[in-house]
């Protein structure tokens, strides 16, 4: 019988439907994504910590780490690159970071245990940045986050291109890649927190 | 067995010029309309937002199986083999050429004129604004004349771009809003841009004009009839006649059983690169050197334009994202003036920019920032801005700019291989590096009045816009074609767009193709009845 919300749907298959939705089934496919990367969420939360600006808060950081877990679940190696003007090359995305990106997770938490006696998502801040001070000697500018070779420059370089973080920069509602309406576009954009 | 396929008109290819040709032939004319196109068909518009999303996250092209395997060539090529072909992911950006461009040897003592003048286009460019729904603002009538209003209001200056206009008057030049193929008010069903920032590669909403809404719309209508995946491999003439019979095609996906167009009219639409290496391989005892190539102009005089660019530090803030693909233009530059090199027209146009402003993780002295650090340093950077500007100029073909059939290298059918070589004529060698000189002068110039600096400079060898390779002109032994993209040598093939041009200006081409399109449309429905009104 259908639903009188949903006429093309049976009873059953909304009820499936509504199940797929459900927000246990949500936390469910989300964990299973992470065990298919692999990736230890709480260092990672940590390394978050330790390279993401403080400014953006706990209730900040978190989101964004989560993004990047996103991101790094929908990433496909081998997928092609758009194409340029002018020239017959077609390249495509390297292999998955993530293999690489959990192996150096794993051997941050080791080496804390280690050095310190702890979990590398208990340690200080001071512990932490000694910890993970070598992940950025080689590293000059800021790469395309899955060129990233160390987890954590991925990471701030993930953040560093969102919208939200180019509006913190500039101090201003951007909204950079979002859809907004072309009258506005000769007003000086709002700044953060709302008109001065 | 073969398959025959019959129609009034056969265009070849399935670009912005052949949608601009069989939406004029059949809104004016009572013909029938085949499109022959090699490429796939194109994800539908309610497939863009998602593949837009893996574009901005992931770098992907959008645009799935927009080229064929095995179709690169040796040379300076722009892939994209496609129901749409390269305006499927053009960046939409439409200014006319200029009256000079259609008189440099008259003018200037330079290359040669156009068989048209600039007054002939000017309702056929008219035409394609309407089609394409551009959105403008008129310049000074004396460098940008138009015989009527721009169909759209002009797409609005950000704030950033209104403070960049004001820094480019300080140094006596004069710009105004980039016309583009991107809606200021709903048109045609499509919608009003709402700044996506995407414009190139992927419109998400369809504000942007791309040949798919040409396409869509005349097929649902059953105005034409479009097989896609279907390769044209030569033309044949009639026995003992020069007039074109038929076009010679394999399905893509039936390889083994071949398909014939037959046709009062051929229209070879496939821009630069395939449309004079099609009439290349059409070689016959009676044509041995291709159709429409009596003159052996065929791949000749390959046109196009350099650049030269140069970001610029001002000492005020924009707001790079705000309408990052819109930017400031003017004409002010593409009349030559003394005082510069001998001979040098070029285009200006003014974007605001992020570079010298992105995030950094090592400060000045290499200093190690994170964090807190790392923002904060980026709000300092920030608290100014850059521009970016790019003049285009104009570069004369040689002869010997040319597209010739590949001895070493195949298409996937068996057929040689086009292979494109970019040759200056001696005047644009010579000129060369005063030229961009010259274009970097100007930028110091725009530096040095707004108070800022070059942080940096480039120049791009790419020609850009590439055109030509079956130009047209009055003389048939100098030329491939009549000013209506008629071959000299058959009074049924037509060549259309960008392969028609005698150069290429200083400024894109894509609305100065589809006009010379419109123009032969004209041209090519003339022995058709008029449709009823």
């Amino acid at each position: 019988m259908p639903s009188p919300n949903h006429p093309d749907l049976s009873r059953r298959q909304l009820l499936a439907l509504l199940a797929v939705f459900s927000p246990a089934a949500v936390l469910r496919r989300r964990r299973g994504r992470l065990a298919a990367q692999g990736l230890d969420h709480m260092t990672l939360d940590a390394v978050g910590a330790a390279v993401l600006p403080a400014e953006l808060g706990v209730a900040g950081i978190g989101p964004v780490v989560r993004g990047f877990e996103r991101w790094l679940a929908g990433y496909r190696g081998g997928a092609e690159l758009i194409h340029g003007y002018g020239t017959a090359d077609i390249q495509r995305t390297a292999p998955s970071p993530a293999p690489r990106w959990k192996a150096q997770l794993a051997a941050l938490d080791a080496h804390a245990r280690r050095r310190f006696g702890q979990p590398f998502g208990s340690l200080g801040a001071a512990d932490r940045a000694v910890l993970l001070a070598p992940a950025f000697d080689a590293v000059k500018t800021l790469p395309r986050p899955a060129a990233a070779q160390h987890v954590a420059v991925g990471l701030l370089a993930w953040w560093a291109a969102t919208p939200s973080a180019i509006d913190l920069a500039y101090g201003a509602s951007i909204g950079r890649y979002n859809c907004r309406p072309l009258a506005a576009s000769p007003e000086r954009p709002v700044p953060l927190g709302g008109p001065r | 067995m073969t398959r025959v396929i019959e129609a009034d008109v056969c265009i070849i290819g399935s670009g912005i010029t052949a949608a601009m040709v069989a939406e004029k032939l059949t809104d004016e004319r009572q013909c029938s309309v085949v499109v022959v196109e090699a490429g796939d068909e194109f994800d539908p518009l309610t497939a863009r937002p998602a593949l837009r999303r893996r574009f901005l996250d992931y770098g992907e092209s959008p645009w799935r199986n927009d080229h064929i395997a095995g179709t690169e060539v040796a040379g300076q090529q722009s892939r994209s083999m496609v129901v749409g072909g390269l305006a499927m992911h053009w960046g939409g950006v439409t200014p006319r050429w200029s009256p000079e461009d259609f008189r440099i040897k008259s003018l200037y003592g330079i290359h040669e004129d156009w068989p048209i003048a600039y007054d002939d286009l000017d309702p056929f460019y008219q035409e394609a604004e309407e089609r394409l729904g551009i959105a403008g603002e008129q310049g000074p009538p004396d460098l940008d004349p138009r015989g009527k209003p721009f169909p759209q209001p002009a797409l609005p200056l950000t704030w950033g771009l209104s403070q960049l206009k004001r820094w480019a008057a300080d140094a006596g030049i004069a710009t105004w809003s980039q016309p583009s193929a991107k809606n200021a008010v709903p048109w045609r069903g499509r919608p009003a841009c709402c700044r996506n920032d995407t414009c190139f590669p992927i419109c998400p909403i369809g504000a942007k004009y791309s040949p798919d809404f040409t396409w869509n719309a005349l097929r649902h209508s059953g105005r034409v009839q479009l097989l896609s995946r279907t390769v044209v491999r030569r033309l044949d003439a009639a026995a003992g006649s020069d007039r074109i019979e038929r076009a010679q095609a394999v399905s893509r996906d039936h390889p083994g059983e071949p398909i014939e167009f037959r046709a009062r009219t051929f229209v070879v639409a496939a821009g630069y690169l395939w449309s004079p290496h099609l009439l290349l391989l059409s070689r016959s005892a009676r044509h041995p050197n291709g159709m429409a190539n009596r003159s052996g102009l065929v791949g000749k005089y390959l046109c196009g334009h350099r650049n030269v660019s140069a970001y610029v530090s001002v000492p005020f803030a924009l707001y790079p994202g705000t309408n990052e693909q819109h930017s400031l233009v003017t004409k002010q530059f593409m009349r030559h003036r003394t005082g510069g090199p001998r001979y040098l027209r070029h285009d200006l146009r003014i974007w605001e920019s992020d570079v010298g402003q992105e995030p950094r993780i090592r400060g000045d002295g290499g200093k190690l920032l994170l964090g807190d650090d790392l923002l904060a340093d980026w709000r300092r950077r920030a608290a100014t801005g850059t521009a970016r500007v790019r003049s285009y100029y104009d570069v004369i073909p040689d002869r010997s700019s040319d597209l010739t059939l590949d001895g070493a290298r195949r298409t996937p059918w068996g057929d040689p291989a086009p292979r494109l070589a970019w040759r200056d004529a001696p005047v644009s060698k010579e000129l060369r590096g005063a030229s961009e000189q010259h274009l970097r002068e100007l930028f110091e110039h725009l530096a040095r009045a707004g108070n800022g600096r070059v942080l940096s400079t480039g120049t791009d060898s790419f020609q850009d816009h590439p055109a030509g390779g079956c130009r047209m002109g009055a003389d048939p032994a100098q030329s491939v074609t009549d000013s209506w993209g008629r071959s000299h040598d058959h009074e049924n093939l037509f060549i259309v767009g960008a392969p028609t041009c005698v150069s290429a200006s200083s400024a894109n081409g894509t609305l100065t193709f589809a006009a010379l399109s419109l123009r032969s449309a004209s041209a090519i429905g003339r022995v058709f009845p008029a449709r009823a009104t």
